[in-house]
């Protein structure tokens, strides 16, 4: 049974997270991480922060 | 008919849809975020957090605290509310769902820009003695709750949400453990609530017991700070039995803030282990979803640990915060909308019996402890 609040027409889930889409998910939002952190210690040792 | 993930796939990067399908749910989520809170580098002045400020100047101070600290408001709680409200009285448009999906990206976003914010060496100045009480007493309760959870039979997620939440001492912590533990929105929500109301009431009460005990204002921060946790609950507590205990509070709370993380990792371990071990247990639902042990979660540990050698100093760790704060605003606007009220409700009042009952034993627990140690003039701070 779909869930309206969540579900939409074509039958997307946008609360569901399985897969390959989460892995690539996970992915996306280590490597972001991980360049924010890099980018604020490099701007302070540089003394641009 | 919908074409599956893997069929449009082409990089990783597929998982950020094209602009045209994401952009409705993102502007969603920014909108929200942008009047919730006052974030970094937006000049807005209507939000949420600043309606409240100037309440609080109305009100005035409870025990030398905003009522709506008290209350829990902050980056997280405030556009989840606001998310909450907009989605069950105007629900949520289809085209707005695969921006909102972003959650999944901006939750390990968070958790690991949130490694720096836990550096232990800020505790150390509250002494070996305390450390180690604080830490006992966390992983006692987390068990404590594992256990009564399971015997209350509720949900492994909802109650596993529960015991890290509380043993930690900082309901945000629902939000950290919600895709570790894989936990769904309504359990989340239902935990935060069973937290807050605990730490609300105990804040209250708690100065109660230490004059009718007659505690020393330094004990009474110890029992304050890690009996409640929540900031602003903790504080009232502690200003609410003298000004001295208040600030004694705010020197201790250094230590609960460093050992967070130990906290919520044990909880996590515990249920991936279990769920390692018994896969096939119709009752076993939290991290089982993990097929190995998340990405996200060895990275915050790598970066947890880098940080303890003082990698991120101020004010790098200050713009990663206030990155952070940008980061959950926009993920905990997804998670309201995408929350109708009975999907909360569903999940009952077991969680509210279970927090209060592991919450009394914790506060018993350190009372003794407390005791015990002016009895002995055993020196805890």
């Amino acid at each position: 049974m779909q869930h309206s609040h969540t579900t939409d027409e074509d039958g997307f889930n946008f609360m569901d997270n399985t897969g390959q889409e989460e892995h690539d998910r996970d992915m996306v939002g280590i490597i972001l991480a991980v360049a924010f952190i890099v980018l604020a210690v490099l701007f302070q040792r540089t003394g641009l922060l | 008919m919908n074409t599956s993930y893997e069929e449009r796939r082409r990089s990783f990067l597929s998982c950020l849809y094209s602009t045209q399908e994401a952009l409705p749910g993102l502007l969603a989520m920014f909108f929200i975020a942008l009047f919730s809170n006052n974030l970094a580098g937006s000049p807005n002045p209507l939000t949420l957090e600043n309606l409240f400020a100037w309440l609080d100047g109305v009100v005035g101070p409870v025990n030398h605290q905003p009522l709506f600290q008290i209350l829990n408001s902050n980056f997280v709680w405030n556009p989840f509310l606001m998310g909450l409200i907009i989605g069950n009285v105007f629900g949520v448009p289809d085209c707005w769902k695969r921006g909102l999906s972003y959650i999944h990206i901006l939750m390990p976003l968070g958790i690991i820009m949130l490694a720096p914010h836990f550096v232990f060496s800020h505790a150390e100045k509250a002494g070996l003695p305390l450390i180690l009480l604080a830490f006992a007493v966390m992983i006692i309760t987390a068990t404590l709750t594992l256990v009564l959870g399971r015997l209350l039979s509720m949900d492994d997620r909802h109650y596993s949400t529960i015991a890290g939440a509380l043993s930690t001492g900082d309901p945000h912590v629902v939000a950290i453990l919600m895709p570790m533990l894989k936990s769904r929105g309504g359990q989340v929500i239902n935990a935060l609530g069973c937290i807050l109301l605990f730490g609300l009431v105990a804040s209250f009460l708690l100065p109660l017991l230490g004059h009718a005990l007659n505690m020393d204002d330094e004990a009474f921060a110890v029992l304050s700070v890690f009996g409640i946790g929540n900031t602003g609950q903790m504080f009232n507590a502690a200003f609410g039995y003298s000004y001295e205990a208040g600030h004694w509070a705010h020197y201790v709370e250094a230590v609960r803030n460093a050992l967070m993380p130990a906290g919520f990792l044990f909880v996590f371990l515990v249920m991936f282990i279990r769920a390692r071990i018994r896969p096939h247990d119709e009752h076993v639902h939290a991290t089982l979803a993990h097929k190995r042990f998340p990405l996200f979660v060895a990275v915050f540990i790598i970066v947890w640990i880098a940080v303890q050698f003082h990698v991120v100093k101020e004010p790098a760790h200050l713009a990663v915060f206030e990155l952070v704060k940008w980061d959950f605003s926009l993920a905990a606007a997804a998670l309201g909308l995408s929350l109708p009220l009975r999907e909360i409700a569903q999940w009952g009042l077991k969680g509210v019996v279970l927090t209060f009952a592991s919450g009394i034993f914790r506060i018993a627990l350190l009372t003794l402890c407390l005791l015990a140690a002016a009895h002995f003039k055993f020196p805890l701070i």
